[in-house]
């Protein structure tokens, strides 16, 4: 080790020096009563699946001939035939979840969500507001689905047909996703469907957003942290870089807010042609072109300050975000991006801890949304507000 | 004649546990059976490694510490359950190696879900401060630094951050180290210099990012 990286060490020894303060005597027998009796239904549920196979090694050996016997078979079959389609069910396992979600089969009840649980293509996954879960994908590189609070995504693959791509996609509905996604090998897709846009990944990190609207019904936000992706919204694509961020209403005046590439010039298009374009949309106020295009249309200006503040959030920038809010709400009270806005910022606020401030937050939304979309969630935070400080 | 105590020694107070009613073969054995009453078995050997770890990994308990203790025990029995545990080390060792993963990926989706490591800090707060060692802010800026190097873990590559969290934080050997991560001394040794290089880079890199800030009007 060298000298250089001592003071990284030592900072690492003090972290794991670190003294864990002891709990209250009945806190303590409490939680230990839960996490007992979540692992004894954990075992439950295991019983009800089949036992996990351990083969000894004499059938391991007979095991390893068959299957060599079956692999020979197979290449030969594949010499004089065309590759049947496999049918793929399993599209993705449950790495964690915290929190309530609940998982819908066609066919089935809907269950609770469980750590290490099977998902299978056209199921759906509903997440209560707080919850989290986390998906590793079968397909598409084994990327991470990290599925926030709030959020109700189905799971889909296409099926992979002689000289075609194996696709993975996800419709987003509602809520957030965000996606680590290691370079994909060629033949091998993913994408996050809106009801406003399709967002495809070229080996990436990134996040879609899909909040209510009016009047459109629904606004889609992404916001890339790392790689690239390509959007396609409406038949026009246009692709982000790291920082990136793009809405669907941006791009609805395409000549104006958000310039897209014609779908047909995506092609022999480079993503450095490409790259500038988007990037505008992340750019400051300052920019002299976009500020020109801010004094034309107030809805640029509206997107770009949600967007930011989306990205700055996603970005851990919390109080930036929650200022950049504030500046939307207060300039731009009218905006159909107000209301949303408005819950974002209780949201962020009890998301950060700030469990006064959040409800205040939540009570101003249910004042000026009373019919709003998320006033259940408002009313649940407002009352918490109200309860006698431990 | 009387050594004096190294500054790098504390003194805790420790809460004695109840001893395990079966041991260790034994319980692993009822979770592989999948024993529906070993729950309390098990929380009762393996709450301190898990509470503790996601302690130290994470700086602090918060509103959703439980639910990670939750998942870090689901976790564990999953493993258990199928047989990825070798038992080339103790299942404590193991349950703090896995709830080092655990608390590692709520780190990353804190920061993706806009939740920082306090949230109840001002983000200013996060930034890098300097003080010297009697300083009387240097308990807070001490804090402030493993903030900082919770950040730093989190921003590294996956296996170089668990791979230091495992050796440097956790106190594994080296060996115990590799077979942890599931990958050979040799490649273990290479991540742990690696990640240290970078980690080292990441808190020069802040240093100098707050001198600027300072040198600014």
């Amino acid at each position: 080790m060298s000298n250089d990286d001592q003071e990284a060490v030592d900072l690492l020894r003090q972290m794991g020096r670190l003294v864990v303060p002891l709990l209250a005597p009945e806190r303590e027998a409490s939680r230990h009563e839960r996490m007992a009796s979540s692992v004894n239904r954990l075992l439950q549920r295991l019983r009800a699946e089949p036992p996990a196979r351990r083969l000894p090694v004499r059938a391991l050996g007979a095991f390893s001939a068959v299957a060599a016997s079956l692999a020979v078979w197979f290449g030969a079959h594949r010499l004089v035939r065309a590759p049947l389609v496999p049918a793929i069910s399993d599209v993705a396992h449950v790495v964690s979840v915290s929190g309530d979600a609940t998982l819908l089969r066609a066919g089935s009840s809907p269950s609770a969500v469980f750590a290490e649980q099977r998902v299978e293509a056209t199921d759906e996954l509903r997440s209560t507001s707080g919850a989290r879960a986390e998906l590793a994908l079968a397909g598409a590189g084994k990327a991470k689905v990290d599925i926030a609070g709030d959020t109700r995504v189905r799971l889909n693959q296409r099926l992979a047909v002689p000289d075609a791509a194996n696709e993975d996609w996800l419709e987003l509905e509602q809520g957030l996703v965000t996606l680590q996604v290691a370079k994909l090998p060629p033949g091998l897709g993913l994408s996050v469907q809106t009801p406003d846009a399709r967002v495809t990944v070229h080996g990436t990190r990134f996040s879609v957003r899909v909040s209510p609207a009016t009047p459109s019904g629904t606004v889609t936000f992404v916001a890339v942290t790392e790689g690239r992706v390509e959007v396609d919204s409406r038949g026009e694509v246009v692709f982000l870089g790291p920082g990136d961020h793009w809405s669907s209403q941006t791009s609805a005046p395409v000549s104006d807010a958000a310039p897209v590439l014609p779908l047909d010039r995506q092609a022999d298009t480079s993503a450095q042609v490409a790259r500038p374009i988007a990037t505008s949309l992340a750019r400051p106020l300052t920019s002299t072109s976009h500020a020109a295009r801010v004094n034309e249309s107030t809805l640029a200006e509206e997107n770009r300050l949600y967007a930011q503040a989306l990205a700055r959030a996603g970005a851990g920038e919390l109080s930036p975000a929650l200022a950049d809010l504030a500046t939307l709400i207060v300039r731009y009270p009218r905006s159909p991006l107000a209301q949303n806005a408005r819950v974002d910022r209780f949201r962020l606020l009890q998301q950060s801890g700030n469990g006064a401030a959040a409800a205040q937050e939540a009570r101003r939304y249910l004042s000026e949304y009373p019919g709003g979309f998320a006033r259940g969630e408002a009313r649940g935070l407002a009352l918490l507000g109200l309860e006698a400080p431990e | 004649m009387v050594q004096p105590l190294s500054l790098n020694r504390v003194l805790r107070v420790v809460k004695t546990r109840l001893p395990a009613s079966l041991d260790e073969e034994a319980l692993l054995e009822g979770l592989a059976n999948r024993d529906p009453t070993l729950g309390s078995e098990l929380c009762q050997r393996l709450m301190h490694v898990v509470d503790g770890t996601l302690f130290r990994v994470l700086g602090r308990r918060e509103a959703d510490h439980d639910d990670l203790v939750q998942v870090s025990f689901e976790q564990i029995v999953l493993s258990v359950y199928r047989g990825k545990f070798s038992r080339e080390c103790t299942l404590s060792t193991w349950a703090s190696a896995i709830t080092c993963n655990v608390a590692l990926r709520a780190i990353r989706s804190r920061r993706t879900e806009r939740k920082l490591f306090d949230p109840t800090q001002d983000v200013e707060a996060l930034g890098p401060r300097l003080s010297g060692p009697r300083d009387p802010e240097a308990q807070l800026s001490s804090r402030n630094e493993l903030d900082r190097l919770r950040y730093h873990l989190s921003q590294m590559s996956e296996k170089l951050a668990e791979t230091l969290l495992l050796h440097d934080v956790l106190g594994c050997e080296l060996a115990e180290t590799a077979t942890l991560v599931g990958a050979s001394v040799a490649a273990t040794q290479s991540r742990l210099v690696r990640g240290r290089k970078e980690l080292t880079a990441r808190i020069h890199q802040d240093r100098q990012a707050l001198q600027q800030r300072g040198a600014a009007p």
